[in-house]
């Protein structure tokens, strides 16, 4: 992509999405509810501060309006707080099989064939996805159908059939997608990897779920996960592009206000991770794996909790990427390793910090203890200078623009900090990075990093790993932590 | 962990890869209710956009976005790898992935010292018949990018470092194209499609070879060739004045030699029935199928009407095979525009017998089935969503002007666009079918004992062209 820039991009990048919904029928031609609140908030940062009227209309569901008229074009985006992290062991997989009945039709368009003709008949690109923490559902289309694709969406989150004989149909799509995941030779290794850290709650940070629970998913099941998370008061709806920002609420009230959550609705309890677990270090070999992979992964930062903290992390990243810097120059610039970095996952109740490292198979030792070794340096007071901690807030300045640039892309990230931050802390996000020093990052380090437990996973072949005499010593590892896992695997080969 | 629902979106058709190959348009809603691509906008759009010439003949292309402090500088070549010889195609790539790390004046030290500073987002790519280099920041900073992106264009350093560097790269990237079987199923298929000796073959492993055998003596030669002007365009998207503009770039470009040299002409690749299919046996889930076969190039009185027929193929198979029978998550059809054409469907499933079958039966009625106009046109109205959406970034809306400019030698092309597809009926998509979905190559990924040959020979032999 010719206008990659790293910080903003790379922080919105390392998230994901979203999801929405509801019940009842649209009500015909009644006058649209007023607005109860409505705030404009300007996001600090020179000329590149950002403007967002954020509104509720009288059944809760949050409005976040970004006017633009670049480009003849609006995005819709309707986000939910759910996910994993709303499931329970018994329906983990469930909200994203539920995000793909999201296209199966409703009240106004009967089932899929007809959602698919409105999609063309409007000219929409659309897509939906599920995290561990978030459902979101976006269309682009020109922006004289707005107000059809405002109801298009209302319809389709407030008036779902989640028909048995759909939920037939597109139960065996989401086996597929499942399937596409378990081909690919890092996906046991993730699925261990977060057993260990997250114990008998992974299942939380596992928006795939597992596979028999999708077989035999029911309409139950789905209608239950309806009136837990997808009801107006856990959603709410981002529109970017060409639109009057007075002209819209109205249509907005008048396609969702009849969207109501259960009566006595509460959100949905999460349960509290255990504590990150003792150092473990394992090896898995598997067939087709080439170059080496060595993940280190630390316990992070909670975003809700500690939002200081994911600033330093944040910070961290982007000092770690300066190709003048140390540890870009020991790394990736002298080609002990193809591709070295540190990754932070913002999210509202996990935080994992991880150091990923791609390098030869005979490269695996070097790489391990110089990773091990550097990070120890990052606290000293001569390891960043202070140029680089210049050129990176400039760099998240310029970078914001570039995001501003593509705003169709842009809302999508809004919607997930929404539901993972909330928009305050995103609206004051630029200016508390251009905050961060010296110390703040070296506090971080000290604090979650040096001395602290962490997994370590080793990925590589098995003739790689004969070839260097490294042992493969995850399969205890497995017959522990996976055994529902290993069900899996199985049952996905027949 | 990203799960992520893809449809049958997450491959477009208009997604044409790799460096400058014509990118996303529109269509018009002329007919529609609801107009969004009026002649008052294309106007516009072409009023902002003008041509000019260096005095070496290079032609420039400044498209005005008043108001924006962002600057997108896109430069191409003509030529790539297709223009190579056997055995030492990736010469291009490893040219222009080497050229951004150093040049005269600029060591790598340097180069990172200033991309950091002033965070520019510099890149250069070989492609299949264009290659490019690019750099995108605000106008701010124009003072420092420009002659960074002249240095590095006209004087690369390849010092042995830099350029072993790149090369380890490009061969663990090459190594890892058979871990994603996504990415391995289209090698699967290219190695029918394109065979030994064809201009647009690219093979990992015989990439790999070519490296180990390439060396400096070979970059600096290439470079040396590349670098003429009468082979050169430049595309400049910003609200920078356009007289500073253009007298910049004559001081950065306006000295580089022009010399002619002939391109090597496209090539269709020939159908063989004995080389139609191939299996690559690998323990997983999901069976990963994808054919290929040969399409209207993207100078072809065919172009346009054969995106728009693509568009449908997608949204038929998309129904047909994911929508009412659910037999995949991802299913999928495309077309690449080069001057050859290219068509592509393909699929993830656990059923690929069901599932071959589907793609018949679709491929069956695109060629019998007589689509409405209705029909016709509601297609289109997608067009008129992508068409804005390559105008919606600097760097989006340049590359779309150099493909224009590369293959129709003018911006109306682009512009233009949503009144070609104005003009497509279904007659034309419905003749299209019958010319293009025939003689398919077809490579699958799945385990050797849950797959029968015939499955895909079948797909293979019922669509033989006439």
């Amino acid at each position: 992509m010719m206008c990659s820039t790293r910080g903003f991009n790379r922080i919105f990048s390392s998230t994901l999405v979203a999801m929405g919904f509801s019940l009842l029928l649209i009500g015909a031609g009644k006058a649209p509810p007023t607005a109860e609140t409505a705030k404009t908030t300007k996001a600090p940062g020179k000329s590149s501060a950002i403007s967002f009227v954020s509104k509720k209309i009288d059944n809760g569901l949050e409005v976040v309006l970004m006017p633009s008229s670049k480009v003849p074009l609006v995005t819709i985006v309707l986000v939910a707080k759910a996910g994993a992290m709303t499931e329970t062991r018994e329906i983990n997989g469930l909200t994203h099989l539920w995000e793909h009945m999201f296209f199966k039709g409703n009240a106004r368009l009967p089932d899929q064939e007809a959602f698919n003709r409105r999609i063309r008949e409007l000219g929409i690109t659309y897509n939906g996805d599920t995290s561990a923490e978030t459902v979101r559902y976006y269309f682009t289309m020109p922006a004289v159908h707005l107000d059809d694709g405002l109801q298009f969406m209302a319809d389709a989150i407030s008036t779902p059939l989640l028909e048995q004989t759909e939920l037939e149909k597109e139960r065996h799509v989401v086996l597929d997608e499942y399937d596409r995941n378990a081909s690919h030779p890092s996906f046991d290794m993730r699925n261990l990897s977060r057993r260990i850290i997250y114990g008998d709650l992974d299942y939380r940070r596992d928006p795939l779920g597992q596979r028999p629970l999708i077989e035999k998913a029911t309409r139950e099941q789905l209608l239950r996960i309806r009136d837990e998370v997808f009801v107006p008061q856990n959603c709410a709806l981002f529109v970017s592009g060409d639109f009057d920002v007075e002209k819209i609420m109205p249509m907005v009230a008048k396609h969702f206000s009849a969207w109501k959550a259960p009566k006595d609705w509460t959100p949905v309890k999460r349960p509290e991770f255990q504590p990150f677990p003792p150092t473990i270090e394992f090896v898995m070999t598997r067939p087709l794996v080439r170059d080496a992979t060595i993940d280190i992964t630390f316990d992070g930062p909670k975003a809700r909790q500690s939002p200081e903290d994911t600033f330093a992390a944040d910070f961290l990243i982007n000092l770690l990427e300066h190709r003048s810097g140390k540890f870009y120059k020991k790394f990736d610039d002298s080609g002990l390793t193809f591709e070295t970095d540190m990754s932070y996952h913002t999210q509202s109740e996990a935080g994992e910090i991880s150091v990923v490292a791609k390098t030869k198979p005979e490269n695996i030792a070097k790489v391990r203890e110089a990773l091990l070794a550097e990070i120890n340096e990052w606290a000293k007071p001569d390891y960043f200078t202070k140029t680089q901690f210049d050129d990176v807030r400039r760099r998240l300045i310029i970078g914001h623009k570039f995001e501003l640039n593509q705003l169709s892309s842009f809302i999508k990230s809004l919607g997930f900090w929404w539901s993972v931050t909330g928009l305050d802390y995103y609206a004051g996000y630029l200016n508390d990075m251009q905050k961060v020093d010296l110390k703040q990052v070296q506090g971080f380090v000290k604090k979650y990093l040096i001395g602290k437990p962490y997994v370590m996973t080793t990925l590589l072949s098995p003739e790689d790993a004969k070839a260097i005499n490294l042992e493969d010593n995850s399969k205890p590892l497995v017959e522990k932590y996976l055994s529902d896992y290993k069900k899996v695997s199985q049952a996905s080969l027949k | 962990m990203k799960v992520m629902k893809v449809t049958k979106y997450a491959l477009p058709f208009f997604i044409l890869t790799s460096g400058l190959a014509v990118t996303t348009w529109a269509a018009s809603l002329h007919a529609a209710p609801k107009s969004i691509v009026s002649d008052e906008s294309i106007a516009k759009q072409k009023a902002l956009t003008k041509s000019h010439k260096l005095s070496n003949g290079i032609q420039v292309t400044t498209r005005s976005i008043p108001g924006s402090d962002i600057l997108a500088l896109a430069i191409s070549f003509e030529g790539g790898q297709r223009d190579i010889p056997t055995g030492r195609k990736s010469l291009n790539r490893w040219a222009f992935g080497a050229m951004p790390m150093a040049a005269a004046g600029y060591p790598r030290a340097k180069v990172h010292e200033l991309t950091e500073k002033y965070s520019l987002a510099m890149t250069c790519g070989g492609g299949i018949e264009y290659s490019n280099c690019s750099i995108s920041t605000v106008s701010e900073y124009w003072s420092i990018a420009l002659p960074l992106l002249t240095a590095i264009v006209t004087k690369p350093e390849f010092a042995e470092a830099d350029i072993n560097l790149v090369k380890d790269r490009m061969k663990a990237q090459l190594r890892n194209t058979t871990q994603e079987p996504e990415q391995y199923v289209n090698e699967v298929v290219n190695r029918i499609y394109y065979p030994a000796g064809h201009p647009y073959r690219l093979n990992h492993d015989e990439s790999l070879a070519e490296l180990e055998k390439l060396s400096r003596t070979d970059l600096v030669d290439f470079h040396k060739n590349t670098l003429n002007a009468s082979r050169m365009r430049i595309v400049v998207v910003s609200s920078m004045p356009e007289k500073k503009l253009l007298a910049d770039l004559e001081k950065a470009f306006g000295k580089i030699k022009s010399s002619k040299a002939e391109p090597i002409p496209a090539l269709d690749a020939a159908f063989s029935i004995d080389q139609s299919y191939a299996f690559e046996d690998r323990d997983i889930p999901t069976a990963y199928i994808r054919a290929k076969f040969d399409a209207p190039s993207v100078t072809s009185k065919d172009a346009v009407a054969s995106r728009l027929m693509f568009e449908i193929l997608s949204e038929e198979l998309g129904d047909e095979i994911r929508t009412k029978r659910s037999l995949s998550y991802s299913v999928y059809s495309f077309g690449l525009q080069y001057s050859k054409g290219i068509g592509a469907i393909g699929a993830s499933t656990s059923k690929p017998e069901e599932t071959l079958s589907a793609m018949n039966d679709v491929i069956k009625k695109m060629k019998t089935h007589s689509f409405s106009e209705d029909d016709i046109n509601q297609h289109k109205n997608g067009f008129s969503t992508a068409y804005y959406l390559t105008q919606e970034t600097h760097a989006s809306l340049a590359e779309a002007l150099l493909g224009s400019l590369n293959y129709y030698g003018n911006t109306d092309y682009l512009y233009e666009l949503p009144r070609a597809l104005d003009k497509v009926n279904a007659a034309e998509i419905k003749r299209l079918a019958n010319q293009i979905l025939v003689n398919m190559r077809v490579g699958v990924i799945f385990p050797r004992s849950k797959f029968k040959d015939e499955w895909a020979k079948n797909l293979i032999s019922q669509n033989l062209a006439k």
